[in-house]
């Protein structure tokens, strides 16, 4: 047989077994089942396996190679593997405690860039975001200014609605200084726009399962029509 | 072999005399009920050795230190005779020794339980709700591109149209595949629109993921059509830099020395020296955009966040799920350009011969199924509550 027959005989048990493994996990529509499980494990197990693999060829294998090839120039290096090994005392007790130095080390960087990155990358631009001017003359001339300031003002008027929906506060004993049935208005309004931006999630994510979908029963018939020669 | 005890259930052996768990006599005298009161255990009075007031216990030491309360004195009975119990006193008496004396009661016997409410529908109606998504999935086969007017470019696939007519074969982009399989049905069209723009202005692509199965589809689509899926073809026109660990930390790393976020390698081992198109390539803001492609909420905040506040074009491609997060970030500037959702290949220059109509059709199937099931949803739970008040 020749590579190229090998890699159409290697192909097609590819194809079949994916197609298998599709209608392994479509079996769910009739219930749990030790197909679609076993499918689900071997999902898994694969995911795991192919991760590790990356990360020694792609992260750990080259900074290894570079550190034996040229220590002077990549000596940090080997400062990264001994805190990966220190990480690996975590088995072993009577060196456990070692292993918080990179687990402090990583959780610490980690928190800095999370909250550094939430600050700088969301809060404040998102923030300057609602900063706009509701006057039209401000946005544009003539008709399209105005439809900008409305909605600017509309976009103000529904961030001011949910955050009021999240105030916490203990009840005082006057009551509120508004009147009550604005106070429930608010409270029902930004409830309901918090419920709009959860349907609107939901819908996209319809969607994203249904593209999933359909481009499985199009592998799946391709692959019949593959086997009954529909194709051509 | 083991014998149910009759008053509480609980299995003892044969030839027990009383239950092990509730004391009841088991094997029956002659002439008494087989289950009788447990008798009375006779409790011996401590003697001195072990008695809480011993020496040895610790307790003792605690002796005189609180005060000492006088107890209130006991009433006094005229005549020395106990008073007449009313009738009510009587009554409470008797229903305490009736409470005290009475054995405990058996264990309920569970009758069959009732079936919990489940989130899927009635048998029939599942069936059909099945039926109805899977012939939906089906309709873009049918109809192929009978619904061009289903997928019309919006602002985002405008910007980002715009964003890729400024490039051409001296600017370099850098394009992060950071999605699985489980969403290439919805952004593979995408990335083939996009890998054909480009290509299509000779713009050198730079590949790169920070989520492990992105690498694969990275380089399945960095080849040439023809050799795809084969590890050894050569990369078309781009270099693919392999796989960036560490999520934000390696993200804030790439963004201020990328030769060492890779190790100063691409993927196929080539030191970055060796490479033309790298040369300059110090930090992720030195290219002239940078692409994502993710359907993780979390990646794409990752480097907005991270990447940029350092890059005026960085053009995010998503799936439809995580969109309605990420467009704060479209309407702020943030991001010059967010295109979501299988249809928006359609929408660009290059989308059309990828598949792009024939999807649209599929999502506008896909509204009509989802409108006739909420309708018939809304039938069969009006008949159910109807039938439910009867």
């Amino acid at each position: 047989m020749t590579g190229g027959g090998v890699t159409t005989v290697a192909q097609l048990a590819g194809l079949a077994l994916s197609a298998l493994l599709t209608l392994a996990v479509l079996s769910y529509l009739w219930g749990d089942n030790p197909v679609y499980r076993a499918s689900q494990y071997l999902m898994a197990g694969l995911t795991a396996g192919y991760a590790a693999a990356l990360a020694w060829n792609h992260v750990l294998a080259p900074r290894l190679r570079a550190l034996i090839t040229e220590p002077a120039e990549f000596w940090p290096y080997g400062l990264m593997l001994l805190l990966c090994g220190l990480l690996l005392a975590r088995g072993w007790p009577p060196l456990q405690r070692l292993s918080g130095l990179p687990l402090a080390l990583m959780l610490g960087v980690g928190a800095a860039l999370a909250v550094g990155g939430a600050i700088r990358g969301t809060l404040l631009p998102q923030m300057g975001a609602m900063i706009v001017s509701l006057s039209p003359a401000r946005h544009a001339p003539g008709i399209t200014g105005l439809a900008q300031a409305l909605d600017a003002g509309f976009m103000l008027l529904v961030t001011l609605t949910v955050l009021w929906v999240y105030r916490y506060r203990a009840p005082s004993e006057g009551g509120s200084p508004l009147p009550r049935a604005l106070v429930r208005g608010i409270d029902r309004t930004g409830r309901l726009l918090m419920l709009v931006v959860v349907a609107a999630s939901l819908a996209g994510a319809a969607l994203s399962y249904f593209a999933a979908l359909r481009g499985r029963v199009d592998f799946m018939l391709d692959w019949l029509g593959s086997l009954m020669g529909w194709g051509g | 072999m083991m014998v149910p005890c009759p008053h509480c259930q609980g299995a003892n052996p044969k030839d027990a005399e009383r239950c092990a768990w509730c004391d009841a006599l088991l094997q029956p005298q002659t002439g008494a009920s087989p289950v009788t009161t447990p008798e009375p255990r006779t409790v011996e009075a401590p003697s001195d050795e072990d008695s809480i007031w011993s020496e040895q216990n610790l307790l003792a030491e605690l002796t005189g230190l609180l005060p000492s309360v006088e107890l209130p004195p006991l009433p006094i009975v005229s005549g020395g005779t106990v008073p007449p119990v009313d009738q009510d006193q009587g009554r409470d008496a008797d229903l305490l020794a009736e409470i005290a004396s009475a054995p405990p009661a058996p264990p309920r016997q569970r009758g069959p339980e009732a079936p919990l409410p489940s989130g899927k529908p009635a048998g029939a109606w599942y069936g059909l709700l099945i039926g109805l998504v899977l012939l939906a999935a089906l309709v873009p086969r049918l109809l192929e591109d009978r619904f061009p007017a289903a997928a019309q470019p919006g602002s985002g696939e405008r910007s980002l149209w715009t964003a890729l007519e400024e490039l051409s074969e001296e600017k370099r982009v850098v394009v992060a595949f950071d999605y699985g399989p489980a969403a290439s049905a919805e952004l593979a069209p995408l990335h083939r629109a996009l890998l054909a723009t480009l290509r299509g202005r000779s713009v050198p692509i730079i590949a790169l993921s920070t989520r492990p199965e992105g690498v694969a589809i990275a380089a399945s689509a960095m080849q040439p059509q023809s050799q795809a899926g084969n590890p050894d073809a050569d990369i078309q026109n781009g270099v693919l830099l392999g796989y960036l660990a560490g999520d934000a930390a390696g993200l804030r790393l790439a963004e201020t020395n990328l030769p060492a976020a890779f190790a100063y390698k691409t993927a196929s081992g080539t030191a970055w020296s060796d490479v033309p198109l790298l040369n300059g390539l110090n930090k992720l803001s030195d290219a002239d955009a940078v692409v994502l492609l993710t359907d993780d909420l979390h990646t794409a905040r990752r480097w907005i966040e991270q990447v940029g506040p350092w890059n005026d074009q960085l053009l995010l491609i998503t799936n439809a799920a995580i969109a309605p997060q990420l467009e704060p970030y479209a309407a702020s500037g943030q991001v010059a350009a967010l295109v979501a959702g299988a249809t928006a290949s359609a929408a660009l220059p290059a989308g059309e011969a990828q598949g792009g109509w024939s999807i649209a059709s599929g999502y506008l199937a896909f509204w009509a199924v989802s409108v006739l099931a909420m309708v018939l949803g809304l039938l069969h739970s009006g008949r159910r509550r109807r039938s439910e008040r009867r």
